[in-house]
């Protein structure tokens, strides 16, 4: 069987075809989510952290980053309730007048790359979500964050960590998914009542202490005692599974005693993500919020979501500086699409394929803007050499954007990303 | 092969509890006798020499001698002396293992089968060999083809022998001379095709594969029936049961067959051919219900026209869980219904409920037409059935593609009805520079030795297009592939609108199908994959692997044939494999040496999976891990744990994780922390005799007195007390006194004193953590009496007894079975 026909029908089946890096896994797609003496392994991950952000619904760039504002508050063909002559500068990047970009941009203006007008050429949300995240616009591509992983470690236990998006790995990286972060607070913090509440144990501290004493004694009447092959090497990996060594023990020492309880569900992500992150378990992670689809009354939900976006997004970056990372983060923010640039009938916006995206992350040049819309919103080709808007020049796709953060992500020449070829051209959108 | 070298060791059966393997019955205990070849063996009792082992059951003579009156003294070797072998069965060669040890491992492979396989230049002749990869049944198929070859003579020679010795045309040349090793070989198996079952061996095939077991012992029926009843079903064996079970094998066997009932059984079948079909993964909303085509089911949407919210909805999940079940439901009716599992293909209908019934457009009578678990067989119109291989989902979860041409499903169905896995076939490097022919799949070897065998079967199956649709193909297969067809047959073209069908009826008269049978039985009841043959002869380990498959084999052989005869009775085949050795062999084995390698994974040792420990939970506490009884199940349910505990989704996550890491072990221990806190003071809540935990102790029963000394008759009661819960909660018997219950037993003492210590000095409560208080009856929600209540710990008894419950909830012997 050739190799195109055996990843397919292995693809298919769920199995994992993957690198040569991952080969041990191919029979066993599982094993890397073994505790590190059951598979073999080994060190703690401690290269670059990729957090995609996602915007699920299709978020509005002419209210973030690709502001357009009106000369006249009646006109019925106005794309913002607000005047252009109110849109603010943070350096080179200008930005929309509301909600929270105020506070967003002029904290993160120099660090940022803003990648305006870019076409998803689809106003469906799986489809743009598919095209934003993974670079092609048809199925069969994983993730960037799945495929960043996959290259990195993919043996780590949490190498991918995801809280929803566009999250497909085709087998090449286990995906810890997880919309809910009660679930996996519960068990960073097994012994607790209440996850957040560190004077909560079940037992006291004491008799916490008495426990694991008798458990300790008890593994050693286990080991010494009559046993198949088969059991003892049962037992030998729940102890060391449940060991001072394992992965959720890292987790919880990297965990804040108490979790973010406010109602922005990135703030929590970002705490374990970035816990993850540090134990050394986990590469890339999506965090994900929803609400952005505003077909009715758009200004009014719509911008305070993009307000909890942003938060969120700050939030990442104070966390990542207060552990100490913040030469390690990259943060890729996207959403399926755009909207439409006129309000409809119920004040609301549809969908609209043309969109932005923002990236930070250590060497990404800040204060920077690449890619341009007209004043409808409709994307400009650029220059393939300075960026600028040329007629001639290139039209911006999201295949764009991944052949670039490849590029910056050292995949370019990798034998797994040669599995998932992207058509576009190769621009110097991130420096 | 000399005698000479060989050495003799005995290992004497340690444990009285021996049992033999399903349907055999050991009478005696006779030796079983290891021949060793070289050193190493910590048995071995005369000099060293030689590199392997042969092991066999040489009876207490110690003779060692074959006792055959055929073969090997026409070698002039001896039958049970490879050198890289150890034969575990006995020591002389029947007509089937003399093919396979001496015929297929001495003669065919090292020289014939070069040329001599699928793709070889020999692919073309009489004479085509298949490997392993062929299924379990690859050596029969191989002695029937060298056989046939055998029985052909010219001038009273056979062609067997003609060929090789180049006295008649061969492409390959002289591969033997006269009287050399393969000629021997060849003549003596000539010999036995005319003169069958000559070989002398003792006839009681049955007797001494369980001698091969002698070293395993056996757990006792009270554990096997634990391990049984509460993955099965859910709760604990009766005392009767494990009277009955105690009586003797066929009475255990009975027992288990008498678990085989009932809605609990039902849905344990339910999970595990999901874990083969993954058709879960459209359980979601109307996942599987959009996979249907609105021209043929046009009602398939009726549910939308249900005004009211909560009908509508609950309506659809019934109608949707029955279309994505239509395939699991129907092997569960199969077995429910007491018909042959052969029906699982062939069955000539489809299985509706009355909500699935709306969607297909057909209505068959039911019982309760509001009842979504009761399932009827129906015809749906244009459809020719075929069992699972007829089931729009199964073709969905299993799709195609214009250019993969049903080769997937091809490859889908090998694996999981004929025990085939035909991606092994390609287990070689490839070099992608040399395919440049035309059509590769056809005509290049690296090519055609899988397509080969994935191809014919994928046409039979034409008539179901990428969506799973019947859409029989105006232009019939492609003219590029190979015809439709399954083994050398090619599907005649009356049954060209009905291929799936013709299909099931191939596979189910194949050997293959009740073995592969057996093996999924074997996944469902042990949580892991049968063994494989090992493939590599340089491994240290290979000679242990290669005895431990053909072991394995054996049993999974004689399974098989009780299946058959049982008219493809599927509980057949569980019952089997409960009560063989891979299920019930105990940790009181005394393996040494060679047996410790060879059953170096017998035994259960399984990590439950999230349902199974869902279920042992309840059968064990009384309770399951849920806040409330229509609450989320924190292990069995995506948004919780199930995933993390190694479970699968049937969508992106489709293999389940048999080994716990470090989120598994963190899942099992707040497991263990909240079902103590839940369940040990609702069980105070409930008169003694019927507590599931503290039968023999009060919140009272403290054991020591304000000075500090024991109080015999209290200490007495929680010793009692741990003796029960070690029993129920690890199926551990133990004396009150022993060690084990003596670590219980402090752990119970110094967190009742430090309890009491805290309560005196105010740093502990009298009240119970809130969670934890019992003042509702959990099943109806129904507050308790005030004097039921149990919410204070002024004695600190109850925290004791939940840190004491904590710790065996987190036991090895609670998470595995």
């Amino acid at each position: 069987m050739n190799r195109r026909n055996f990843i397919r029908l292995a693809a298919l089946s769920g199995v994992s075809v993957i690198s040569a890096a991952a080969h041990a896994s191919v029979h066993d797609p599982m094993a890397k989510f073994r505790s590190p003496s059951a598979r073999g392994h080994n060190a703690a991950y401690d290269g670059p952290c990729y957090i995609f952000v996602n915007a699920a619904g299709g978020w509005d760039p002419v209210h973030l980053c690709d502001p357009k504002g009106t000369n006249n508050l009646e006109d019925p063909n106005r794309l913002t309730n607000y005047l252009e002559s109110d849109i603010e500068n943070a350096g080179n990047i200008r930005y929309a007048p509301v909600g929270g970009n105020q506070a967003f941009f002029q904290k993160y203006y120099d660090r940022l790359t803003i990648i305006n007008g870019i076409d998803t050429q689809t106003n469906g949300h799986d489809s743009g979500s598919r095209f934003i995240f993974s670079g092609r616009l048809a199925e069969g591509y994983p993730s960037l964050a799945a495929l960043v992983a996959a290259n990195a470690d993919p043996s780590q236990p949490m190498a991918y960590l995801s809280f929803g998006g566009y999250d497909l790995t085709q087998g090449i990286v286990a995906r810890t998914r997880s919309g809910n972060v009660g679930a996996l607070s519960q068990l960073a913090f097994p012994t607790r009542r209440d996850p957040s509440n560190e004077d909560s144990g079940f037992h006291s501290d004491t008799a916490g202490s008495l426990l694991r004493q008798a458990q300790a004694q008890r593994e050693a009447l286990q080991r010494n005692g009559p046993a198949l092959p088969r059991t003892r090497r049962a037992m030998n990996t729940l102890f060391t599974a449940r060991s001072g060594s394992n992965e959720l023990r890292l987790l919880q020492e990297y965990l804040p005693e108490q979790l973010d309880n406010t109602n922005n569900p990135l703030r929590r992500q970002a705490q374990l993500a970035l816990a993850a992150y540090r134990a050394g378990i986990c590469i890339s992670a999506n965090l994900n919020v929803g609400g952005f689809d505003t077909h009715g009354n758009h200004d009014a939900s719509h911008i305070p979501r993009l307000q909890t976006l942003l938060e969120g997004v700050d939030f990442i970056m104070d966390e990542a500086a207060r552990q100490q990372i913040s030469d390690k983060v990259v943060v890729v923010v996207g959403s399926d699409f755009g909207r439409t640039p006129r309000y409809n009938d119920q004040n609301g916006k549809d969908h609209w394929s043309i969109t932005s995206m923002m990236v930070m992350g250590p060497g990404i040049p800040g204060n920077r803007v690449v890619g341009a819309t007209d004043g409808g919103h409709n994307s400009l080709n650029v220059d393939p050499g300075n960026l600028r808007a040329n007629s001639g020049g290139v039209r911006l796709t999201p295949a764009e954007v991944h052949i670039a953060l490849r590029k910056y992500a050292g995949l370019t020449e990798r034998e797994l990303t040669s599995m998932f070829p992207i058509s576009g051209e190769d621009l110097p959108l991130l420096g | 092969m000399q005698h000479a070298h060989h050495r003799r060791a005995r290992i004497r059966p340690k444990s009285p509890l021996i049992r033999a393997p399903f349907g055999l019955s050991i009478t005696s205990c006779a030796l079983l006798v290891i021949t060793a070849c070289g050193g190493g063996d910590a048995q071995d009792e005369s000099d060293a020499g030689g590199s392997g082992f042969t092991w066999s059951s040489g009876g207490a003579t110690g003779s060692g001698g074959n006792g055959t009156s055929g073969g090997d003294a026409t070698t002039g070797a001896d039958a049970t002396g490879d050198e890289d072998s150890i034969d575990v069965i006995d020591d002389c060669l029947d007509d089937e293992e003399y093919f396979e040890e001496k015929v297929m491992r001495e003669v065919l492979a090292r020289r014939c089968e070069v040329c001599h396989n699928p793709s070889g230049a020999a692919k073309d002749s009489n004479l085509v060999l298949v490997g392993s990869w062929w299924g379990p049944t690859y050596l029969e198929k191989n002695r029937e083809v060298v056989t046939e070859i055998a029985r052909n003579e010219r001038d009273g020679t056979s062609l067997l022998m003609l060929k090789p010795l180049a006295e008649i045309d061969h492409e390959g040349a002289k591969q033997m001379e006269r009287g050399d090793e393969a000629f021997v070989i060849f003549e003596e198996f000539i010999r036995r095709i005319d003169q069958p079952n000559s070989h002398g061996c003792p006839d009681d095939d049955d007797a001494n594969l369980a001698k091969a077991f002698e070293s395993v012992a056996i757990e006792s029926e009270r554990k096997t029936l634990r391990k049984a009843a509460t993955s099965m079903l859910g709760r604990l064996p009766s005392e009767a049961e494990v009277d009955k079970a105690e009586q003797g094998e066929a009475q255990l066997e009975q027992v288990l067959r008498s678990y085989m009932q009932g809605e609990a059984f039902y849905e344990w079948l339910t999970i595990i051919f999901n874990d083969m079909l993954l058709t879960d993964r459209y359980l979601p909303n109307d996942d599987a219900i959009g996979l249907l085509d609105s021209a043929d089911y046009p009602n398939r949407d009726f549910y939308n026209d249900i005004e009211d919210n909560d009908l509508r909805n609950q309506t659809r999940r019934y109608a949707n869980e029955a279309v994505a079940r239509e395939a699991v439901q129907l092997m569960v009716h199969v077995v429910r219904k007491n018909k042959p599992f052969t029906e699982i293909l062939t069955a000539d209908y489809a299985l509706v409920n009355p909500y699935s019934a709306q969607v297909y457009g057909v209505a068959p009578t039911f019982v309760d037409r509001s009842d979504p678990k009761e399932f009827v067989e129906v015809n749906l119109p244009g459809v020719p059935h075929a069992g699972v291989l007829s089931s729009s989902m199964f073709h969905n979860r299993f799709p195609t593609t214009d250019t993969n041409r049903n080769r997937h499903r091809s490859r889908m169905v090998y694996s999981f009805f004929l025990g085939t896995n035909v991606l092994t076939l390609g287990d070689r490097p490839i070099d992608t520079a040399s395919i440049e022919d035309h059509n590769p799949t056809m005509n290049n070897p690296n090519c055609s030795i899988c397509h080969s065998i994935i191809d014919p079967l994928a046409g039979t199956l034409a008539n179901w297009d990428d969506r799973g649709r019947f859409r029989p193909r105006d232009e019939g297969w492609y003219p590029d592939m190979r015809p439709p067809g399954f083994n050398d047959k090619v599907m005649p073209s009356t049954a060209k609108n009905a291929g799936a069908r013709w299909l099931a009826d191939q596979i189910v008269a194949d050997r293959r199908f009740a073995i592969s049978m057996v093996q999924m039985a074997y996944r469902a009841i042990l949580g892991r994959d049968p063994l494989t043959i090992p493939t590599d002869p340089e491994s240290e380990s290979y000679a242990f692997e290669l005895a431990a498959h053909k072991l394995q084999s054996k049993i999974f052989a004689a399974i098989a044939d009780r299946f058959v005869e049982d008219d493809y009775d599927f509980r057949t085949a569980l019952v089997g494999l409960m009560a063989s050795p891979y299920f019930r062999a105990s940790d009181d084995s005394q393996l040494t040496g060679t047996s410790e390698r060879v059953f170096d994974d017998i035994g259960g040792a399984r990590f439950l999976s999230p349902e199974l420990l869902d279920r042992k939970l309840s059968a064990v506490t009384g309770y399951p891990w849920k806040d409330s009884p229509d609450g989320t199940s924190y292990l069995t349910s995506t948004r919780w744990f199930r995933i993390y505990y190694g479970g699968i989704d049937s969508d992106t996550v489709v293999q389940r994780i048999t080994e716990p890491n470090g989120l598994m072990a963190s899942v099992a221990n707040r497991m263990a922390h909240e079902m103590s806190c839940w369940t040990v003071p609702r069980d105070f809540t409930l008169p003694a005799n019927e507590r599931r935990l503290l039968p023999f102790v009060e919140m009272g029963y403290v054991p020591e007195d304000e000075n500090g000394f024991e109080i015999p008759s209290a200490v007495s009661a929680i010793r009692n007390n741990l003796v029960h819960l070690y029993r129920r909660v690890l199926g551990e018997e133990y004396s009150p006194n022993d060690p084990a219950i003596d670590i219980a037993y402090q752990l119970f003492v110094e967190v009742w004193r430090d309890g009491v210590a805290g309560i005196e000095d105010q740093s502990y409560g009298n009240g119970l953590p809130w969670n934890c208080q019992a003042n509702r009856d959990f099943w109806t929600g129904d507050d308790l009496p005030e004097e039921e209540r149990v919410n204070q710990d002024p004695e600190y008894t109850a925290r004791a007894w939940m840190v004491v419950t904590t710790y065996l909830l987190s036991d090895y012997r609670f998470l595995y079975d």
